[in-house]
């Protein structure tokens, strides 16, 4: 398969029960207060008439990467199979990456003083395992793979899943099923900036 | 060295799912779901996930300590096991000799031994093993059993289900079938079931349904009688399944709803009639497949045995009971599908006030040792005496009912509790009124064979075993019962004939096929043969009480104040009750516990988000922070649990409040368990 390999978030099964992001904690250890994945909360509506929603928010491995361009020294690129990676050997911890993105996925590692973020579980990947993120999703609203097969690709015919921001947008591999006007206004910045969100 | 993938459970919360930890030089790297789970189907809650911290933490306690200054004063010394073991031998063996091994009270949170700690009350003499249940499910396990009998909890076939209808449960952030629950109903949604939950506060299980509506708190029975009022009203019944498989007959049936109407229900409930005909309606329409799910939110009331009875009804009323996609249960004792090893003592003959509280004979009857929140009222009234308490695994001071005030005192009191012994992984508020600290392992270093109630109704039998060597000197708790028990006596010693824990449960583990070898390599054991539920005559009418389930209103609800509110708790789905708030990487998601409170009660009172406001109850007040919000009831105010915490290390320390120092002990009068959701309060600005 040629195809990208994408990731469809289903909010409409998506539980709010943070697995998702602990797991990527322990998976990629993010120092703590900082993010790889991280569950965001929407609320909206007036008493009995509330409504809550949970948004996984993580790299959106955007097709046109902002991150990508900001990189002074080259170390961002794109995987054939789409996926958006920091090469932590390349990257002289400009932080010029972190400000050019609009979703606040990538952080500076305290420790390391270089970028970093999502890589979609590479390592994971190349022993045959989906992102860890997706394999303890109680619920499965998270799915990953390659936009040409079957059950993929079924998804994305279905026309229901979008980008978090359609109208300004990267064009992410990562798209959300249920993702309405409301709930993308709540959405903020996955990492906290200096003012920032 | 290469990376061993060790399969254990977890034991983070009491679902118990099976998990396979990643390991490298004797550090977890990694924690995973075991697929081979027939209830988590290889999934990992947050708190799963976590439970690394909770091994690695700092803080842990790594050696015996004996105190050296007065109580809860911080001041210990490292002594050896030998010595630790020979003081507690020394005292214990004296209460035998005298004959008052009742004097031993051993009192525990979360005890997955599956029967061990039992051995070693019953060989003692002692009937005062004491649990937290009546601080937990006790109601709602007593309305089941008195139901249908064969067991004291239920698994709704949510997978194949049409309609879920829940009262006050949280299945998506906590409940014991946690991670079991949430993914079928996630999945029955998906195949168009529909869900409603009544809740006082917007929970996220309440925001994944299709409707929530909040209730007035402790109602919930009345408005599930209003449900089978219409129910029978519109002829909407399984009148086959009440006349052949019920006590009473449709027309007792229908004689006793009569007086439930909606219009009754609505004026204690706030739920408008209509509505309550609208689910009564939907709910049998897709019965079969239609099941209650409920827990905490309905039965933790002063009237939770009857919220909960005339729930589990409505099951009966449209015959879903035991049907695929509607109300079922298997029994969920490992010792079931695995008995323990002999030879087992006899159960002790001696009753006292802890373990059979004589104002609760019913509860007595069915479900002895169970009332817990008669156990530090009782022991400062000097209702039953204490030399030796004996706590495991369990932190009074933060979760009992008046934990920080009463409970305290009580421990603290070494009239009432003269020798005060804890095993615990850490220093929690429990350990600081303790005289001798045993280190405990985690779960993560220790031996199991546990299992809960099936989803998928098949029973199992799963492994939990050390996939990283204890550190310092903790010990896994049946090496502790095992020496303790052999430094005893040899009355007792014959009932333990183990060489450690792992020879405990290796002798245990024969009952399954494969043994521990099998165990240890897949983790889990499930049994081929589906779970053939016995056909029980489902019980309306209760002998032993002499009635039907009924509305009991709770009187000082009814007598409330416009400006008196109801004060409710309840929990995160990244924390326990008082488990995990030094686990960083839970904290760093939820780190405080403001007080949920609707707009129009914070405009009343001037609070404004964020700010702080003082509640009251009699004397008792407590300081907390204001979370805004229209998810609430504008009649209630809500706390989570998990914080508050005075020790329990420096990632605890300090963080949120504890409203359980607010909530008195007061009980089910029939069922014993503890009414936390009940208990009214004034709010004060500071």
């Amino acid at each position: 398969m040629n195809g990208n390999k994408v990731m469809l978030i289903d909010l409409n099964s998506c539980g709010g029960c943070h697995a998702c992001s602990v797991s990527c904690k322990a998976e990629h250890r993010a120092p703590l207060e900082h993010y790889r994945h991280r569950v965001q909360v929407a609320e909206a509506g007036v008493f009995p008439h509330v409504k809550r929603a949970f948004i996984p928010a993580l790299c959106q491995h955007c097709t046109d990467a902002p991150c990508i361009q900001a990189c002074p020294v080259g170390a961002i690129s794109r995987k054939t199979d789409g996926a958006v990676i920091i090469d932590h050997d390349m990257c002289v911890g400009s932080g010029t990456c972190v400000s050019a993105c609009p979703y606040g996925a990538i952080y500076m590692d305290p420790e390391t003083q270089l970028a970093s973020k999502c890589d979609f579980c590479q390592d994971r990947q190349s022993e045959g395992q989906e992102p860890a993120c997706v394999s303890t999703c109680p619920t499965e609203a998270i799915r990953f793979g390659n936009e040409d097969d079957p059950e993929i690709a079924q998804r994305l015919k279905m026309g229901t899943y979008t980008t978090w921001e359609p109208k300004k947008s990267t064009k992410p591999l990562v798209l959300y099923q249920g993702l309405d006007e409301t709930m993308q206004q709540a959405l903020t910045r996955i990492n906290a900036q200096k003012g920032g969100v | 060295m290469a990376v061993q993938q060790i399969p254990t459970m977890c034991l983070n919360c009491s679902t118990v799912c099976g998990m396979i930890a990643k390991v490298e030089n004797g550090k977890i790297l990694k924690l995973e779901g075991n697929p081979k789970d027939p209830n988590s189907r290889g999934k990992l809650c947050a708190k799963g996930q976590a439970a690394i911290n909770m091994a690695e933490d700092p803080e842990r306690i790594l050696y015996p300590m004996k105190r050296i200054g007065p109580r809860a004063s911080g001041q210990w010394e490292r002594i050896s096991w030998d010595e630790a073991i020979s003081m507690i031998a020394r005292r214990l063996r004296m209460l035998r000799e005298e004959g008052r091994p009742e004097e031993l009270v051993l009192l525990y949170g979360r005890d997955r031994t599956n029967g061990f700690l039992e051995r070693f009350t019953d060989a003692f003499g002692t009937p005062n093993k004491l649990g937290h249940r009546g601080l937990c499910s006790l109601n709602k396990r007593m309305a089941i059993k008195a139901a249908i009998g064969e067991t004291d909890w239920d698994t709704p076939d949510l997978a194949n289900t049409q309609y879920i209808l829940n009262f006050g449960s949280n299945f998506y952030e906590a409940h014991q079938g946690h991670v079991g629950m949430m993914q079928r109903a996630a999945e029955a949604k998906r195949n168009g079931a529909y869900m409603v939950t009544f809740d006082v506060r917007l929970s996220n299980t309440a925001a994944r349904s299709d409707e929530w509506i909040p209730i007035f708190p402790g109602t919930d029975g009345l408005v599930a009688l209003a449900m089978g009022h219409v129910i029978l009203k519109e002829n909407l019944q399984d009148t086959t399944f009440l006349n052949e498989r019920t006590n009473a007959s449709i027309e007792e049936w229908r004689k006793h709803y009569e007086m439930y109407t909606p219009e009754w229900a609505e004026r204690d409930s706030g739920v408008p009639a209509d509505k309550i005909r609208e689910i009564a309606r939907g709910f049998a329409q897709a019965a079969p497949r239609a099941a209650t799910v409920s827990n905490r939110g309905a039965h933790a009331h002063e009237n939770g045995f009857d919220n909960e009875w005339a729930i589990i009804c409505l099951n009966a009323l449209v015959g879903s009971i035991g049907k695929d996609g509607g109300w079922k249960y298997t029994p969920g004792d490992v010792n079931r599908s695995a008995p323990q090893p002999g030879p087992l003592p006899p159960k002790p003959a001696i009753r006292t006030e802890l373990s059979h509280p004589s104002a609760f004979t019913f509860a007595n009857e069915m479900y002895p040792r169970a009332v817990s929140s008669t156990i530090f009222p009782y022991i400062s009234q000097r209702l039953a005496k204490v030399d030796t308490l004996l706590s495991y695994y369990v932190n009074a001071p933060m979760s009992w009912p008046e934990g920080p005030a009463l409970a305290r005192d009580v421990l603290l009191d070494e009239e009432l509790i003269p020798f005060h012994i804890v095993i615990d992984a850490f220093y929690s508020e429990m350990a600081e009124t303790a005289d001798l600290i045993l280190p405990d392992t985690t779960f993560l270093e220790k031996w199991d064979l546990d299992a809960r109630n099936s989803h998928e109704y098949r029973a199992y039998v799963g492994l939990r075993q050390p996939v990283i060597p204890p550190p310092g000197e903790c010990w896994d708790i049946r090496d502790t019962f095992i020496t303790l028990a052999k430094s005893i006596d040899e009355e007792m010693a014959q009932y333990f004939p183990f060489e450690d824990a792992e020879h405990f449960i290796r002798e245990w583990a024969k009952a399954v096929p494969g043994g521990l070898e099998y165990l240890q390599k897949e983790g889990i054991w499930v049994d081929s043969r589906p779970y053939e539920p016995p056909s029980p005559t489902f019980r309306f009418h209760l002998e032993q009480l002499g009635r039907k389930p009924a509305y009991r209103p709770i009187h000082r609800h009814a007598e409330m104040k416009e400006d008196e509110y109801i004060l409710t708790t309840f929990k995160w789905n990244v924390h326990t009750q008082s488990r995990t708030a030094n686990q960083v990487w839970l904290t760093e998601i939820v780190g405080d516990n403001p007080c949920w409170i609707h707009p129009q009660a914070a405009a009343r009172h001037h609070i404004q988000n964020g700010q702080l406001f003082t509640i009251v109850r009699g004397e008792s007040e407590l300081n907390v922070k204001a979370y805004v919000t229209e998810a609430i009831h504008p009649r209630v105010i809500a706390i989570s649990a998990s914080f508050g915490h005075w020790q329990y290390g420096q990632t605890a320390e300090g963080k949120g409040v504890n409203p359980n120092s607010l909530i008195m002990g007061v009980m089910d009068e029939v069922a014993g368990g503890q009414s936390w959701n009940d208990t009214v309060v004034t709010l004060k600005k500071e």
